[in-house]
C-alpha cells in the first residue's frame, strides 16, 4: 500500500476518500479478539460468491442458453474448453461450499445471538441474502438443461398454481404455458445478472449495516474496554487468511478428486438430457434445498405445505424479536435453550437430508416430527428464552 | 470367477430396466489404465460405433488421451467424410435404427455416469438366449431390451436356467426359485478374457463420461500441495503477529 502522504495517494485522496476509508474500514476498525472458528464463514462465503461470479463469468461465454443447445454446451465446455471441465466443476462445487459456509455463517448468528439488538438489520440482510442466493441456485440447476433442472423446475413452478391466480402466476414465471426455452432464456439472465447485482448490492448493505455497529463476541457483551478490541487489519485479515486456506484445501479436495460429490453435488439424473415425457422416479431438490423441501412435502395438503415452507423461512427472518432472553450468547443461556439450539441444528440436518430421500411412510413421519419441531423451536422462543435462567455475564471477555 | 457360479436368488423379484435392478458385479474402474481404456476404444469402434453415438467425443480426443495415433484412427476409424475433429457418430439414421428395433439406439457419451459403472459391467454380461424376444435374446440387467447381443459371437450363447430349489425350515417348506446363467455354446474369447474384454469396454465409457478424469487428479495433488505450503507460511505470519495479543 503506498504510503499516505505520496504523491499518487495525496492525488487520490483529493478525488475519492479511499485513505479514511481504507483506515474506517481496515486498520483502524476495532474487532473484538476473542472471535474464533465460527466467524470465519463470512469472509469464507465472500470468497465462495467471488468464485461464483469468476467462473460463472468464464462458463457464460461458452453456455449457450437454448434448449436445443444448453445440455451440448455443457459438455462442449467439459470437453473441447480449455480448462472448461475445472470451470464447471469449480462453479458446481463451489455452489455447494457456498451454501455450507452460509449455513454454519447462520450457525454462528444463532450460538452468538448476533442478530440481536443492534444489529436486527445485519440479519435481515443477511436473510436476503440467503433468499437471493435460493434464487441463483434454482435458476442456475435449470440451465443445463438435464432431466432434474427440467423436471425439477417443473415442480417447484407448479407450486404457484395453487396460489390465487396461480395459473397466472405461473405463467408469469415459466414465460410459457409449461417450462420450456422461454424460461430457460429469463432463468439465464437472472441467474446471470439480476440476482448478482443484487446479491453484490446487499452485501455493500449487510457489510455496511454490521460495520456502524460493530462485530458481536462469542461471550455475547458489548466490549467496554477498548484493549479487548484490535484493529481488523493487520490481525484479522491475517486470521481469516489461514481459515480460507484450510477452506480452500477442503474445497480443492472435492473440486479434484470427488467433484459430483457422491450424486449430492451433480446428480446422476442431470447427465440426461430433458424429456419431457419422461418423469424421473424421484424428483428431488439439490441438497441444500432439502430443509424447505422437506416441510412442504410433511404437510399433506399441498397448499398448506407452500404456506408451512414460506412460514419456515418467513419465521428466521424475525428472529431478532421472538429471542427475549437476556443474554446474546448460548454460552450464558439455560440448559434448556442450550439444548433446543443443538437439537434445532440437528433438525435442519435431518430436514437437509429427509428432502433428498424418496418419501416413505417412516421417512415422512421423521418430516412430520423435523418439521414440527422446527416451529415449535421458534415459536415457543418468546416463551422459553424469557423462562430460561441465564448464567451471569462476565465483565470483560478474556 | 466362473459365470455359471453366480446364483441369482430371484425371490420373486422382477428385475425392471431401472434401478431395482439387482447388479451382479462390481467394476474396478481404472481410467487411469490407458491400455485397458485403449482396447476398450477399440472394441467400442469394432462393435459398438456401428449403432451408437458418441456425440460429444471427438476422434481427435482418442489420440490426445489415449495410445492411439491420428494415422490409425484415419486409416480404421473414420466414415466416409469424416474428419478428426468430428464428433462420434454413427452411420445409422435414427428414422432407420427404429423401424429396425422399435427404438433408435442412444447415445453413449454420459451412459456411465447415469447408469454406472456396475449397471454397464452387469448389463454386458447378463445377456442369455429367450426365443419369446424378436431378436432371440434378453438381458437380466434390462428386461424386454430391444438391442441384440452384438458379442454373442465372443462371449457365446449364454442361457437361462431356472431351478426350484426347496428345502424346510421347521415345519414350512420354502421354495426358491434361482436362476443360474451358464455358456451354453462357447465363442471365440473364454470366460474370462470375455469379462476382460468387457471390463476394458467399460474402461472406456467410464473415460468417455469424463475424459478430465485423466488429468484431474494429478492436477489435483499439486494443488493440494502448494495449498499446504501457503498454509504453513501464511499461519506462521499470523502467529508472529498475534505475539502482541494475549
Amino acid at each position: 500500500m503506498a504510503k499516505e502522504n505520496s504523491r499518487v495517494m495525496r492525488w487520490l485522496n483529493e478525488r475519492l476518500p479511499v485513505t479514511t476509508k481504507y483506515q474506517k474500514h481496515m486498520t483502524r476498525y476495532l474487532v473484538p479478539k476473542n472471535l474464533n472458528f465460527w466467524y470465519f464463514f463470512g469472509v469464507i462465503s465472500t470468497l465462495m460468491l467471488v468464485n461464483q461470479l469468476l467462473t460463472g463469468s468464464w462458463l457464460a461465454m461458452h453456455y449457450i442458453p437454448t434448449e436445443s443447445e444448453a445440455f451440448a454446451s455443457i459438455q462442449h465446455i467439459m470437453r473441447d474448453v480449455e480448462w472448461g471441465w475445472l470451470l464447471r466443476y469449480m462453479h458446481a462445487v463451489g455452489a455447494s461450499f457456498l451454501f455450507i459456509a452460509i449455513y454454519l455463517h447462520m450457525m454462528r448468528g444463532l450460538l452468538y445471538g448476533s442478530y440481536r439488538k443492534p444489529r436486527e438489520l445485519v440479519w435481515i440482510f443477511g436473510m436476503m441474502l440467503y433468499m437471493l442466493l435460493m434464487v441463483a441456485a434454482f435458476t442456475g440447476y435449470v440451465l443445463p438443461w438435464g432431466q432434474m433442472s427440467y423436471w425439477g423446475a417443473q415442480v417447484i413452478t407448479s407450486l404457484f398454481t395453487l396460489l390465487p391466480f396461480g395459473d397466472a402466476i405461473g405463467e408469469w414465471v415459466r414465460g410459457d404455458y409449461l417450462i420450456s426455452g422461454a424460461t430457460l432464456s429469463r432463468f439465464f439472465i437472472i441467474h446471470v445478472f439480476l440476482v448478482p447485482m443484487m446479491i453484490l448490492l446487499l452485501v455493500f448493505l449487510h457489510i455496511w449495516a454490521l460495520h456502524s455497529v460493530g462485530s458481536n463476541n462469542p461471550e455475547g457483551i458489548d466490549i467496554k474496554h477498548e484493549e479487548d478490541k484490535i484493529p481488523f487489519h493487520p490481525y484479522f485479515t491475517l486470521k481469516d487468511l489461514v481459515g480460507l486456506v484450510v477452506f480452500l484445501l477442503i474445497f480443492t479436495t472435492v473440486v479434484f478428486f470427488f467433484p459430483e460429490g457422491g450424486g449430492f453435488i451433480l446428480e446422476q439424473a442431470n447427465y440426461q438430457p430433458v424429456n419431457t415425457l419422461n418423469m424421473p422416479e424421484h424428483v428431488t431438490p439439490i441438497w441444500y434445498f432439502g430443509a424447505f423441501y422437506s416441510i412442504l412435502r410433511a404437510i399433506p395438503d399441498a397448499l398448506m405445505g407452500l404456506v408451512a415452507m414460506a412460514a419456515a423461512i418467513a419465521l428466521l427472518f424475525v428472529l431478532p424479536w421472538l429471542d427475549r432472553s437476556p443474554v446474546r450468547s448460548w454460552r450464558y443461556k439455560g440448559g434448556v435453550s442450550r439444548a433446543l439450539i443443538l437439537l434445532f441444528a440437528a433438525d435442519f440436518v435431518l430436514l437437509t437430508w429427509l428432502g433428498t430421500q424418496p418419501v416413505t411412510e417412516f421417512y415422512l413421519l421423521m418430516a412430520r416430527l423435523a418439521t414440527a419441531f422446527y416451529f415449535l423451536f421458534f415459536l415457543l422462543m418468546p416463551v422459553y428464552s424469557r423462562l430460561d435462567p441465564t448464567k451471569p455475564l462476565p465483565e470483560r471477555i478474556s | 470367477m466362473k459365470l455359471t457360479m453366480l446364483l441369482l436368488i430371484l425371490m420373486s423379484m422382477n428385475l425392471s430396466a431401472d434401478e431395482n435392478a439387482q447388479l451382479l458385479f462390481t467394476h474396478d474402474t481404472q481410467v487411469h489404465d490407458i491400455d485397458s481404456v485403449t482396447r476398450g476404444a477399440q472394441a467400442y469402434m469394432d462393435y459398438c460405433a456401428s449403432c451408437h453415438s458418441l456425440e460429444y467425443v471427438r476422434y481427435q480426443r482418442l489420440a490426445t488421451d489415449l495410445t492411439i495415433t491420428e494415422a490409425d484412427i484415419e486409416n480404421n476409424w473414420l466414415f466416409a467424410e469424416q474428419r478428426l475433429h468430428d464428433p462420434i457418430i454413427s452411420m445409422m439414421l435414427p428414422a432407420d435404427a427404429e423401424v429396425a428395433f422399435g427404438v433408435a439406439p442412444p447415445d453413449l457419451s454420459l451412459i456411465a455416469k447415469t447408469r454406472g459403472e456396475d449397471w454397464l459391467y452387469s448389463f454386458m454380461l447378463s445377456f442369455y438366449e429367450d426365443f419369446e424376444r424378436p431378436l432371440g435374446v434378453n438381458n437380466l440387467v434390462y428386461k424386454n431390451l430391444s438391442m441384440p447381443h452384438v458379442l454373442v459371437g465372443l462371449q457365446g450363447q449364454q442361457v437361462l436356467k431356472s431351478e426350484y430349489l426347496s428345502g424346510t425350515d421347521n415345519d414350512s417348506v420354502l421354495e426358491e426359485k434361482s436362476d443360474v446363467l451358464y455358456i451354453a455354446q462357447p465363442g471365440e474369447l473364454t470366460e474370462s478374457e470375455y469379462q476382460q474384454f468387457v471390463f476394458d469396454l467399460v474402461n472406456f465409457m467410464a473415460y468417455v463420461s469424463d475424459p478430465s478424469a485423466l488429468e484431474r487428479k494429478g492436477l489435483g495433488w499439486k494443488v493440494l500441495i502448494y495449498l499446504f505450503v501457503l498454509l504453513l507460511f501464511v499461519y506462521l505470519l499470523k502467529k508472529e503477529f498475534w505475539r502482541d495479543i494475549d
